[in-house]
């Protein structure tokens, strides 16, 4: 709509034009301090000293061995962030990464202990059914949604859920002998390895493989533009041609190979063997990074290092002072639920600046 | 078989409270159009402020009722944030969820074992003396706390409320089409704070339910994703309470049987136990069990479609935030 003076109102207020540089900076300067006064609050409470512990925290963070602890925790979150990036795209959620996560993991062990394979082909063969294996999981979602527009939300959701006590069926079939609670370990040909005398293990180059293939995917296919289109209009795009089916069953089974290859990844590189909860909510996180990152693929890698670093810093906090472990996923929820409040904060604001009523407006100019 | 029948309709009953309390609350928020994820949260808080109050007044009620107020005081921030700030429902939903078992495993630390005054099984009067010798479901239906018959009691106040008063017909309205019933001036903002707020406070009972009649006790993830079924139960309603009574029970029945499984010889009281004896090990195993909730969730979200041929019961504009389109 045009007003007399020559500007445009965007009917849409979802959209934010210009912020100020105060709410651009501010806000997630707001999320950081906020997240850190909220946390210390809690960690204060219980009588431990919160400014001692966020300087062990940094300074354990800055170590080497810390910073290599970061990447490690960044391998399963890049590829989870990624697997529910690019459904996101096309405006669906893919809230079951966790669903993936653990297919992967009790498919890449299922298939380490039984093949005989030398090592590198073994372990491409196990992050090959890992993927495969999530990416088939995910066609359930994606068909019931493409057919039937049956919610996506919520069959994802399930799934995480039958797949996180379905892996408990798992460890008892593949179990060790004394009744421990894991599977057998995995023989070394099975293990990725690992780099620098750090964790850091082959899984880094699965990720690092993984966020290239959705860059190029994303911005250089015509799949990838189809996603967009898809994603900004699902009716508009249908009637040019693309195809519903294609697009929703293609980016959920992406998800799902990416999901699974963070599965593999990590019980192949870190637990060497198939644990109950070896996810500790990566798929939630995921959920998370892909909004933070929603923009962009190297985005998403922005936002998996971010919660990577929240994650060790935590659990460092948690090494060293006399804290429940269930510190780190406070401070991981918090810091999520503060930079929603932010958007929504900032998004608020624009809607209020640049935004006015048209017929209030009309009724002024009236006037 | 009768004896291993009462054991399991006996847990099943109690076990069922609280994923009916929470399905309740989570009907009415999404009847609305918000999908509440934070229920599994939300329970988690009620559970650990009942038992608290509990241990400190010795009195379950006062415990009970401190629940109702926490889970409200904690959904809340859903209700901020999904409703005013507009922001995604989903993901506020999960972490909130996540914020609330993190806080109470970190909180309740001190509360971990410890005994407190919870609610006694009492027989209804009249009608459960009379009755609680009947075989197999006497003790099941007329012996349990307080707090089971309340549940039972919410399920026609809560469908009376959706279903015959204005203010259900105003929360469907603005479940179904937010527009539309913003220019018969209902306030969308208002009705959607109110049934955010009433799964809130469900939700507190049905962790009050868990901690101080179901388990009477508190440990770290005393909930276990009941939370995360009464929202798959929901759908197994269809968005009706009146149908959420028969998926409690059935859910209940199946957490019952994941503890009793082993007492039960299917050798004999299934067919083709010779050749089927693997496929049943396999069916009845309580890890397999414990999976079923949410298939049949799927399931019945699958079937459900398929036969009605529409959008299901659902509400139309679920997770769809509101905004009006020229503010």
């Amino acid at each position: 709509m045009e007003l007399p003076n020559g500007r445009r109102i965007s009917v849409s207020i979802s959209r934010r034009h210009d912020p100020s540089l105060a709410i651009r900076y501010g806000v997630p300067l707001f999320t950081i301090v906020a997240s850190l006064l909220f946390a210390g609050i809690a960690i204060t409470a219980i009588g431990v000293n919160a400014v001692a512990a966020y300087g062990t925290m940094v300074t354990s963070l800055l170590s080497f061995y810390g910073l290599s602890e970061v990447i490690v925790r960044m391998i399963p979150l890049l590829l989870a962030g990624l697997a529910v990036y690019v459904p996101m795209r096309a405006g669906l959620w893919n809230i079951g990464a966790g669903a993936g996560i653990y297919t992967g993991g009790i498919v890449a062990t299922a298939v380490g202990l039984s093949l005989n394979l030398p090592g590198p082909l073994l372990m491409t063969v196990m992050l090959l059914a890992a993927g495969l294996a999530s990416g088939l999981l995910m066609l359930i979602p994606g068909y019931l949604r493409a057919k039937w527009d049956i919610n996506e939300i919520l069959v994802t959701l399930l799934l995480t859920f039958t797949m996180i006590q379905f892996s408990g069926y798992a460890i008892l079939l593949m179990g060790s002998e004394q009744g421990v609670q894991s599977s057998k370990t995995l023989p070394v040909a099975a293990q990725f390895p690992r780099f620098f005398g750090t964790r850091i293990h082959l899984g880094v180059i699965v990720g690092v493989l993984a966020l290239l293939a959705v860059y190029l995917i994303m911005n250089r296919t015509r799949f990838g533009f189809e996603i967009l289109n898809f994603g900004s209009n699902p009716e508009a795009s249908q009637q040019s041609g693309i195809s519903k089916y294609k697009i929703v069953i293609g980016t959920l089974f992406i998800g799902g190979v990416l999901s699974g290859l963070a599965g593999a990844s990590e019980v192949a590189g870190i637990q060497r063997r198939l644990v109950p909860n070896f996810s500790p909510g990566f798929g939630f996180t995921a959920i998370a990074i892909a909004l933070i990152g929603r923009n962009g693929a190297f985005r998403v890698l922005l936002a998996s290092l971010f919660f990577a670093v929240v994650y060790i810093g935590a659990a460092n906090i948690e090494l060293l002072y006399p804290v429940p472990f269930a510190i780190v996923d406070i401070i991981e929820a918090v810091v999520i639920l503060f930079f929603i409040a932010g958007e929504g904060i900032r998004r608020f604001e624009i809607h209020l600046n640049t935004s006015p009523q048209p017929e209030e407006s009309a009724e002024v100019v009236n006037a | 078989m009768s004896a291993v029948l009462e054991s399991i309709l006996s847990l099943a009953v109690p076990a069922s409270t609280p994923l009916l309390l929470g399905c309740m609350g989570a009907i009415i928020s999404e009847r609305s159009g918000v999908l509440n994820l934070g229920i599994e949260g939300t329970m988690a808080v009620g559970a650990l402020a009942a038992f608290i109050t509990a241990g400190m007044t010795g009195s379950p009620w006062l415990g009970l009722f401190v629940a109702l107020i926490a889970g409200m005081v904690f959904v809340s921030l859903l209700a901020i944030f999904s409703v005013s700030l507009k922001s995604d429902q989903v993901i506020t939903g999960v972490m909130l969820s996540l914020l609330g078992v993190a806080l109470t495993t970190y909180f309740g630390r001190p509360w971990t074992g410890r005994s407190v005054e919870t609610f006694d099984t009492v027989v209804i009067p009249v009608i459960g003396e009379a009755l609680i010798d009947l075989p197999v479901v006497g003790r099941a239906l007329f012996q349990n706390t307080p707090i089971d018959y309340l549940a039972i009691a919410v399920v026609p106040a809560v469908w009376y409320f959706l279903f015959r008063t204005d203010i259900g017909m105003e929360i469907t309205a603005v479940g179904d089409d937010p527009e539309t019933a913003d220019t018969m001036s209902i306030d969308v903002t208002r009705t959607r704070y109110l049934c955010v707020l009433l799964s809130g406070l469900l939700a507190g009972a049905a962790g009050a339910a868990v901690s101080l009649s179901f388990a009477e006790l508190w440990t770290a993830n005393l909930i276990n994703n009941r939370g995360w079924i009464a929202v798959a139960l929901v759908i197994v309603a269809q968005w009706n309470p009146a149908r959420a009574v028969g998926g409690a029970y059935l859910f209940g029945i199946i957490y019952a049987m994941q503890f009793r499984v082993q007492s039960i010889d299917f050798g004999t009281i299934m067919p083709l136990s010779g050749e089927l004896g693997s496929v049943y090990n396999f069916i009845f195993h309580p890890v397999i069990m414990s999976t079923y909730p949410y298939v049949i969730t799927i399931l019945v979200l699958v079937l459900t479609t398929r036969t009605t041929r529409k959008e299901l019961a659902a509400p139309q504009a679920l997770v769809e935030p509101y905004m009006r389109e020229d503010s």
